[in-house]
């Protein structure tokens, strides 16, 4: 029943959080986002991008809950790429891949010299694939490859300038299997960091509403006294902290190791996609017509939450995966706690 | 995280566990409200006070176990978990008990919180009148002082089991003023006084749990007050803290509620998936479950370390509100027809074969109390008001 983050996790948020107030989403949005380099050494720099990267190989290894509270901070900030794809996923394909000695990557990684992109069964277009070092593909039969460079990748344009950047792989120099590695493996950390990143964004839709309903006055009073708005986004809070706490303890599954920590990041994800979705919804709404302008900042957040909703399984995905083995019973033992 | 439980806490859990085991009633028993209910709880009562667990974490000297908060948490979560009888002294226990404890006076103390704890005495709550509700700072039931006494005249409603008590602490109006709030006083009533009458309301449920109390010239002694005159509004804003906050509402109840919906899944998943209830359905349910929890878990360790942003109660009532409700349509949804029908005769025998326990039959009563919930303990529409002010910071409605 006790549940609470360390010191040493808050104090990891810290670091990430006074970095990332540095971090200008608004000016880098619709463009290609400048040169990564400088937000990836600053990552490194804070411990974020080496938090499952062990200590020998020069991480922070500062583990699974503080990564998801610093990947909700980077989605509050506004940063998309492959930060999720590198930090997570891709670290948790070189961590667990035994047959090949994989320190040099990992090194590179925590060091914020190495970026890692991603493609998997329900997302089969790679973010920022063209700035990639290596690219973890995760096969629907069941097979993880690690492609690395020079990577063969075609830009799919998008059907609107957003925050994020997808490629079509063709193809790299090579391709190593990682045999240790299972393609639910990495569909669990995707599931894991996609839900840290969503809870991130829709923190800061709701500030950026909430602030904007105290300042926006109709009818001669603040649009926020008003009681049809308070409720929509009392109620908001009330999802976003239960989403927060779900994604807590998928986390601390992973920390853990508990047997449910995959179906527990299902959890994560499919309740902070299905929170996001509404976050979205009300935040567009309660802005009326500014948020429609591509001038105002809401919208980098909007457009990014509307991909990362879906990215990874949606949050229908999840449930089913979840619920279909919650009947079925297939788990020995307690599930999320439960007897 | 910090999860863990202490080796100390673990052992007290594992032996509260198999205590439970061993002396839960395995049938349920009657209705608390009912004669026969209100025996038989009081036997239980008796049962778990004699195994030390009355009052895990109230002070040895005034009855209870003198263990700690996370002690009575885990006591909570392993009594729900185990489907133990409904506390039959609720109200004591969960609001005038830790009220008095945080407000009373020393004498106060020793003269209520020992009789709380044996059952000696049995509280119920008067803060709702007629028409005070939501508007509950708007309430009537006048205290005129006459010496050392309070003449109390007025109408308390929707006050749970309130013919089984012999107590009420009770919000009344000391003085009138521009401000509502600040002529309000907590008194204790002690029900047996002449001039007051308890009448059961029958509920759209069936239940007669809910009552209402008329006071007709009830004269209390001043020493009965809780804190000083027209300050009772802040001991009964720190009382309905309690009432939405973490004791109430223990996350294994739900858990219980939830398996017992896998249970009838995997009883007939034919007919519940055509009735709608898919994988999805399951698997959105759970992450509820899963949410309440672990707020709560959080909850818990934000008001043992008096940390935190004072919002955890309000979000807490509207979490385990809405997910109570949300597990009892599911599991009506499951049972189809059937959730309607009782287990007495006339039961087709395939279907009792199927539904070889009775434990369905209280799916759709408990579905109205869980609608209920929704309403009492400050209703959910005055909860999202204080996460919109108190949190948010958002303008108070503009008043004409």
């Amino acid at each position: 029943m006790r549940f609470a983050f360390t010191e040493l996790e808050i104090e990891f948020q810290d670091l990430v959080r006074g970095f990332l107030a540095r971090y200008d989403a608004a000016r880098l949005a619709g463009q290609d986002r400048g040169d990564l380099a400088e937000t990836w050494s600053g990552l490194a720099h804070v411990g974020l991008l080496g938090a499952l990267v062990p200590e020998q190989d020069g991480g922070s290894a500062v583990g699974y809950a503080a990564l998801a509270l610093g990947l909700d901070e980077c989605g509050y900030a506004g940063v998309a790429g492959p930060v999720l794809e590198s930090a997570c996923i891709g670290a948790a394909a070189l961590r667990h891949a035994r047959e090949v000695d994989l320190s040099t990557p990992r090194r590179a990684l925590a060091h914020g010299t190495l970026v890692i992109s991603a493609q998997t069964h329900v997302n089969p277009l790679a973010v920022d694939a063209d700035r990639a070092h290596l690219v973890v593909q995760a096969s629907d039969g069941g097979r993880v490859n690690l492609l690395s460079g020079p990577l063969s990748v075609d830009r799919v344009q998008p059907a609107i300038d957003g925050p994020y950047r997808v490629f079509h792989i063709r193809g790299g120099a090579e391709s190593l299997p990682l045999v240790d590695v299972s393609p639910s493996l990495i569909d669990a950390h995707a599931s894991l960091g996609a839900a840290g990143i969503l809870n991130g964004i829709a923190r800061r839709l709701l500030d950026l509403t909430v602030q904007y309903v105290g300042e926006r006055e109709q009818f001669g009073r603040p649009v926020g006294s008003f009681q049809a708005i308070k409720h929509r986004l009392a109620d908001l809070v009330v999802e976003l902290r239960r989403s927060q706490a779900v994604a807590a303890y998928a986390a601390t599954a992973f920390d853990k190791e508990l047997s449910d920590r995959f179906e527990a990041a299902s959890l994560a994800k499919g309740i902070a996609s299905a929170m996001s979705q509404e976050m979205s919804k009300s935040a567009l709404q309660m802005h009326g017509a500014i948020g429609f302008t591509a001038e105002y900042r809401l919208g980098h957040w909007l457009k990014y939450e509307l991909v990362m909703r879906n990215a990874y399984g949606t949050s229908h995905h999840h449930f089913a995966k979840v619920g279909a083995k919650l009947i079925e019973g297939v788990k020995r033992g307690p599930m999320f706690g439960l007897s | 995280m910090h999860v863990e439980l202490s080796e100390e806490e673990q052992v007290f859990r594992d032996e509260t566990r198999r205590w439970l085991e061993d002396n839960v009633p395995k049938a349920p028993l009657p209705p608390r409200e009912t004669p026969e209910g209100l025996e038989k709880h009081r036997e239980w009562e008796k049962r778990l006070l004699d195994a030390g667990y009355g009052a895990v974490s109230w002070p040895t000297e005034f009855g209870g176990g003198g263990l700690s908060h996370m002690h009575q948490a885990i006591f909570d979560e392993e009594y729900a978990l185990a489907g133990a009888p409904l506390r039959l002294n609720e109200f004591g226990l969960s609001l005038a008990g830790p009220t008095i404890l945080k407000f009373g006076s020393l004498e106060q103390k020793s003269r209520w919180v020992n009789r709380i704890v044996d059952c000696s005495d049995l509280w119920c709550q008067g803060f709702s009148e007629p028409g005070s509700g939501s508007d509950l700072a708007s309430l009537r039931t006048r205290a005129v002082r006459d010496g050392d006494s309070y003449v109390i005249n007025g109408q308390k409603i929707w006050t749970t089991l309130g013919h089984n008590a012999n107590w009420m602490f009770a919000l009344v109006r000391t003085s009138e003023g521009p401000r509502p709030h600040a002529g309000i006083t907590f008194v204790m009533i002690p029900m047996t006084e002449s001039g007051v009458t308890v009448r059961q309301i029958t509920q759209l449920n069936g239940d007669r749990k809910f009552c209402e109390v008329f006071f007709d010239e009830v004269r209390i002694p001043i020493h009965n007050r809780i804190g000083d005159e027209d300050s009772g509004w802040a001991v009964a804003m720190a009382t309905l803290g309690l009432e939405r906050g973490v004791g109430t509402a223990p996350p294994g109840r739900f858990t219980r509620k939830f398996e017992y919906v896998l249970s009838l899944l995997r009883r007939a998943p034919e007919q519940t998936f055509e009735q709608g209830l898919d994988h999805a359905a399951v698997g959105r349910l759970a992450a509820q479950v899963v949410g309440h929890r672990y707020h709560l878990a959080r909850l818990l360790d934000e008001s043992t370390q008096q940390s935190g942003d004072g919002l955890g109660p309000s979000v807490n009532k509207l979490l385990y509100t809405e997910l109570d409700v949300a597990l009892h349509e599911a599991g009506l949804a499951a049972l189809g027809q059937l959730g309607t029908a009782s287990s007495g005769p006339g039961l087709m025998s395939d279907v009792a074969a199927l539904h070889p326990d009775s434990e369905w039959v209280e799916w759709s009563r408990g579905y109205w109390y869980a609608r209920a919930a929704m309403i009492f303990g400050g209703s959910n529409e005055i909860q999202r008001n204080i996460i919109a002010e108190r949190y948010l910071g958002l303008p108070k409605e503009w008043k004409p």
